[in-house]
């Protein structure tokens, strides 16, 4: 059973669902969950990251809505297969730049000011060479 | 001014409801109009300072404590009247010591308790005793706190009761053993219907399993509400001001808590966000960023937040 994610943060600004489904997305960007593999069960992802099953289900369940995964009756709940792994990359893509924007926004910069620096960041990143995919996990 | 806080929830079908409840010990008042609902199904944090009320409060939905005042239905009953049904029924995992100085085996005194419960499962106690790292052999009068608060919360849990009542349940354990604890009630909670009240003064730990929280300071409740509303609701407002400025009445009344700079001010605020913003911006200052808070600095914040100014 493939386990997607490792630990939430209660301190994120993202409530734990939007973690969790968060972790499927990247999941599926990165190839790590593949069509048709299992989620592990609620009350298994709850033990696990010791969190309310009710917040996992809630997961699942929006998950069911974005069609990003179909439920088994008694067997589970499984990745769609013909979700795409590239449109989820650029979902999670925004989120991190709504994310970074804010970020910004509060240290009195411009999306501007945010748009050079990681022009600049990666650009030295990629001077060094850029890690294939993500293929390590956190 | 102390900010309007919703004090009261409302459920249609509810575990523990407790109205008006009153009991005074000695000159002081523990319980002075505690009103509480915990939903079928929740898992509600009751929080507060030491010394606030929240064991009394506990206790009374047992009937171990006899209110002074007030109404208490819990598991559609009345401790009054039906202390034993209740407790039949309640998972009771008490802060202080109770039961504990016999010279009988650990064994011997869960297979004492489990006689009180029909519903007790020896298989998941053996289980749970194991996981907590309990030896069934030792003598209970030579248990230590923090083996007697794991024996206490295998006795709670392992007739899978539909009402978990737990006080204080991290209190005195290691790091490695609260969370196990904390992963042994996760679990419990997805594999059984329960509803759980837990008592506890530092919520960082608990918080990914809450969905309740209330706040108790001097046997009263100042906050209760489902933890969406309360991230939705309560927020860190950190603003840039014009030269000249007053605030709106809007935004003065629900100040909690107030850090002012030349020019800059960041206020944690109760109420609609958008409507905050827009009275911000009607009075020349600009929101530079809105942040959540934690459920440990929520709870802080509402504790010292609606505290009287001393000259008021």
């Amino acid at each position: 059973m493939a386990s997607f994610i490792n630990r939430v943060d209660p301190h994120d600004v993202r409530p734990l669902y939007a973690q969790i489904m968060d972790e499927v997305r990247r999941g599926i960007a990165i190839g790590t969950l593949e069509p048709d593999a299992a989620l592990p069960s609620t009350r298994q992802l709850a033990r696990q990251l010791r969190i309310n099953h009710l917040t996992v289900q809630q997961a699942y369940a929006e998950l069911e809505r974005e069609g990003l995964v179909y439920f088994r009756r008694g067997l589970g709940t499984f990745i769609v297969a013909a979700v795409l792994a590239e449109p989820q990359r650029k979902v999670l893509a925004r989120a991190v730049a709504r994310r970074a924007l804010r970020d910004a926004y509060r240290h009195g910069l411009t999306s501007q000011d945010l748009r050079e620096a990681i022009q600049a960041e990666a650009g030295r990143r990629d001077a060094v060479k850029p890690p294939p995919g993500d293929a390590r996990r956190r | 001014m102390i900010p309007a806080l919703p004090d009261r929830l409302t459920a249609d079908v509810f575990a523990v409801l407790a109205d008006g409840v009153k009991k005074r010990f000695g000159l002081v008042d523990a319980l002075a109009g505690a009103t509480l609902t915990v939903p079928t199904g929740a898992v509600y944090l009751l929080a507060g300072s030491n010394g606030a009320g929240k064991t009394t409060l506990l206790k009374t939905l047992i009937g171990l404590v006899r209110p002074d005042a007030g109404s208490v239905r819990v598991l559609e009953r009345e401790p009054d009247r039906d202390a034993v049904a209740i407790r039949a029924r309640t998972g009771f995992c008490p802060d202080d010591v109770v039961h504990f100085g016999r010279r009988l085996p650990l064994s011997g005194l869960l297979a004492y308790h489990a006689g009180h419960y029909p519903s007790w499962d020896g298989q998941y106690a053996a289980r749970l005793s194991a996981a907590f790292g309990l030896s069934l052999l030792r003598p209970c009068h030579t248990l230590s706190r923090s083996e007697i608060r794991r024996s206490s919360l295998v006795m709670a849990l392992a007739h899978r009761p539909p009402l978990l009542l737990l006080d204080e349940p991290l209190a005195g354990l290691d790091p490695l053993m609260r969370d196990e604890v904390l992963g042994i009630l996760s679990d419990h909670l997805a594999q059984f219907e329960t509803t759980l009240l837990v008592a506890a003064h530092e919520a960082s730990e608990l918080a990914p399993l809450v969905s309740h929280v209330g706040v108790l300071r001097a046997g009263r409740f100042l906050l209760q509400t489902p933890l969406p509303e309360l991230r939705e609701s309560l927020r860190r407002y950190q603003v840039q001001l014009p030269a000249s400025w007053s605030a709106d009445p809007l935004l003065s009344a629900q100040v909690l808590h107030r850090i002012e700079a030349e020019r800059e001010l960041e206020w944690t605020l109760w109420g609609d966000e958008p409507q905050f913003i827009a009275a911000f911006e009607a009075a020349g200052a600009a929101v530079r960023s809105v942040s959540r808070l934690s459920l440990d600095d929520s709870i802080r914040v509402v504790l010292r937040g609606t505290r009287p100014a001393p000259d008021a």
